[in-house]
């Protein structure tokens, strides 16, 4: 079992949009990996069918079986890092390793506030209210109902 | 930083219904399979009979006697034929016209096959290469087989929603480091295709015999000749069948032409039985007291007549199959054009970027931030469109169990029927939304920043008196999209809302302005293939007693400018 590892300048894992996210990888591995390939990714996390959008890779062909590696990448503008009722958004670098199963993944945040974008629920939409078509046949049978 | 998740992974998770509630669904299902499974062994045998047939040896023989013999009961004509043939060596006599034809409805049905074969004929008749006094002079169609597909559709529902309820969930995402298998979207695409081309092929195959043929003979019949005619049977028949009596109108007309006396008994071209017996009474007793009878006979063929040519309303019938084909291309044409699949999931190998961001910091770029008229997603004619062909289509599948249901499947069906009752009314209230003033929005910029500064002007066409409160409210909406079952469910949940403006006054309603402000420490808009953060500005306008006007209107909001608030 070989060991593979992302580490960030200063221990720093919350960025600003647009920021330089600098690095180096570290990796131990039991036989010569064909390839190494690390990613900057987001992905998303919820009740939606997962979206995933790679926007850098840095490919290492022939890296042998140790060694270490600096990387730098521009984050984008966006998406920030969120999290709400439904979905959350996660920003992550990914290391893994041609061939073999040998992948790890480094969480970090995208945000202009420094922390993950909270997104509560507004209490009384979307559960137990009435379709349009319900509301307005209610209302002509004469039946009470909140207002909008 | 581990994040366990509990809104469920990749959206196959949801609250699983009870076990009486899957076995209740799992008996609905099964119902569907069970009857698909039937229909389909019945049509695969009469294929494999079909089919067995190609194989009878086609032989010369001659027509001996042909005529067409009225026996009384549902089905009263029946073709008398008898024909010789040689076969090793041996001559043998036949009388069978086709295996398992026995009598026809009608007398232009049972006609034209003496036509085809009249006394004195040479032609090929089929023998049975184990039996030689075994012979037929017409094989069993092989179009069976198409038929085969139709009975799939409910075969496919069956199993598949047994198999969505019964299946075991996968599990929630508890290790985000470990590689996750590629999605498997583009499989499911080509199930749905499949799916929908059941529907397209059950449509079309229909859509022929039931739709194109009527249709395309009373265009034909406009240029058939009026024919004096005389009356010699005038009678409603009734058709009795475990699910009820159902009557048609029976004529049997007599008429010249060319010198040649005829007979026939078609009174239109879609022919069939339904239930109603008064409406066939009235009209045969109208044909049995007419003094002047016409007849409209094909020129190309006399023997074919008709009594009752021209478009009615009964002709829209035929199109019954039109929304079963509709439905399985469109539906076909948008599952394999839809979205492109999504990139694999990050730690499977090979994993490529979905869309290489060329320019990361676009985003943050105000482009085109003029001024900005804003579209509604869906007019309100596309909302009413959108009713009717579901409510079609809907109704039009139930229509076909309802047509031959006994008392207890209608039972079975009254839920279903509550549907269709139900989607019958949504088209009504689109309809009535129809007649609704509609709004317009103009907001100063196409684009607004988080933390951005906008005004919103609004103006409305037709009677804007009728609107007794206007409300304009912002809301930020979370929306993710999943697959439950064979089904794709979009649920939202609302994260921001801000009341812009309220007004019961007539002037403010009919146009108005309001400046808002956008939260700062909030997400902007973002959209992927399944999940999305979407701005909108909802108008709503309370009518009395009338669908109110209700309008959402989609706004772009962008990362704030500038780096850490």
């Amino acid at each position: 079992m070989g060991k593979l590892s992302i580490e960030l300048s200063g221990g720093k894992d919350t960025f600003a949009p647009g920021e330089r996210v600098d690095g180096h990888i570290e990796w131990g591995l039991d036989a010569n990996p064909a390839a190494l390939e690390l990613s900057l990714l987001w992905y998303t996390s919820g009740k939606g069918t997962r979206d995933v959008q790679v926007l850098h890779t840095n490919k290492t062909d022939g890296p042998g079986a140790f060694g270490s590696d600096k990387f730098s990448f521009t984050l984008p503008a966006g998406p920030y890092s969120f999290s709400g009722k439904l979905i959350s958004l996660i920003w992550a670098l990914e290391l893994t390793c041609t061939p073999g199963e040998e992948t790890v993944r480094r969480e970090v945040v995208v945000s202009p506030t420094g922390r993950e974008i909270l997104l509560a629920s507004v209490p009384g939409q979307g559960q137990g209210q009435d379709s349009e078509p319900g509301r307005f046949l209610k209302r002509i049978l004469g039946a009470p109902h909140a207002s909008a | 930083m581990v994040r366990m998740d509990t809104r469920g992974s990749g959206g196959n998770v949801s609250k699983p219904p009870s076990i009486l509630g899957r076995f209740g669904l799992s008996l609905f299902f099964l119902f569907f399979f069970a009857m698909g499974s039937l229909f389909e062994v019945f049509i695969l045998r009469e294929f494999a009979r079909a089919a067995g047939q190609r194989s009878w040896k086609p032989v010369p023989c001659t027509i001996v006697a042909s005529e067409v013999r009225e026996i009384g009961g549902q089905s009263p004509y029946a073709v008398a034929v008898s024909y010789q043939y040689d076969c090793g060596g041996r001559r043998y006599s036949g009388s069978v016209y086709k295996r398992g034809y026995s009598t026809s409805e009608t007398y232009s049905s049972a006609h034209k096959i003496v036509q085809r074969y009249p006394v004195g004929r040479a032609t090929v008749c089929y023998v049975n290469p184990q039996n030689a006094a075994e012979a037929v002079l017409k094989r069993d169609s092989m179009l069976i087989g198409f038929v085969a597909l139709f009975p799939l559709i409910f075969v496919a529902i069956g199993a598949g929603g047994i198999y969505f309820i019964w299946r075991k969930s996968p599990p929630v995402e508890a290790k985000p480091s470990a590689p996750v298998a590629t999605r498997t979207k583009g499989r499911s695409k080509y199930a749905m295709a499949a799916f929908f081309a059941l529907f397209a092929v059950a449509g079309g195959v229909m859509l022929y015999p039931l739709g194109i043929r009527p249709i395309a003979r009373t265009i034909d019949a406009e240029s058939w000749v009026p024919t004096p005619c005389k009356v010699l049977r005038a009678e409603v028949r009734s058709h009795d069948s475990d699910d009820g009596t159902t009557y048609s109108v029976d004529i049997l007309y007599e008429y010249k032409f060319s010198g040649q006396t005829y007979k026939c008994d078609r009174y239109d071209f879609l022919g069939g039985s339904s239930s109603g017996y008064k409406g066939k009474a009235r009209v045969v007793e109208q044909y049995r007291k007419a003094a002047n009878l016409v007849c409209y006979v094909n020129p190309k063929d006399p023997s074919e007549a008709v009594l009752k040519r021209g478009f009615h309303a009964k002709l829209l019938l035929a199109l019954f199959p039109l929304p079963f084909l509709l439905v399985g291309v469109g539906g076909m044409i948008h599952t394999l054009r839809g979205k492109k699949d999504g990139a694999p999931f990050p730690g499977t190998l090979n994993a490529q970027a979905s869309v290489p961001a060329s320019d990361p910091l676009s985003l943050l770029r105000p482009v085109e931030a003029g001024p900005a008229v804003l579209k509604p997603k869906f007019s309100a004619r596309g909302k009413l469109v959108g009713a009717i062909l579901i409510a079609v289509f809907w109704n039009g599948i139930i229509s076909i169990f309802v047509a031959g249901a006994g008392r207890f499947a209608m039972i079975f069906l009254l839920p279903f029927i509550a549907v269709g009752v139900g989607l019958i009314g949504l088209v009504i209230y689109q309809f009535l939304a129809l007649f609704n003033p509609r709004p317009t929005l103009h907001l100063s910029s196409r684009t607004i920043p988080l933390g951005g500064a906008a005004e919103l002007r609004w103006s409305f066409t037709g009677q804007t008196s009728r609107i007794r409160e206007l409300t304009v409210t912002l809301r930020g909406v979370e929306r993710a999209t999943y697959r439950k079952g064979t089904s794709t469910c979009t649920d939202e949940s609302t994260f921001y809302e801000m009341e812009l403006y309220r007004t019961s006054s007539l002037a403010e309603i009919a146009s108005g302005q309001v400046g808002f402000v956008l939260p700062q420490d909030t997400m902007h808009s973002f959209k992927a293939d399944n999940n999305s953060i979407i701005w909108k500005l909802d108008v709503r306008g309370d009518i009395k007693s009338w669908p109110d006007v209700k309008e959402s209107f989609e706004i772009e909001v962008t990362p704030a400018i500038g780096g850490r608030q």
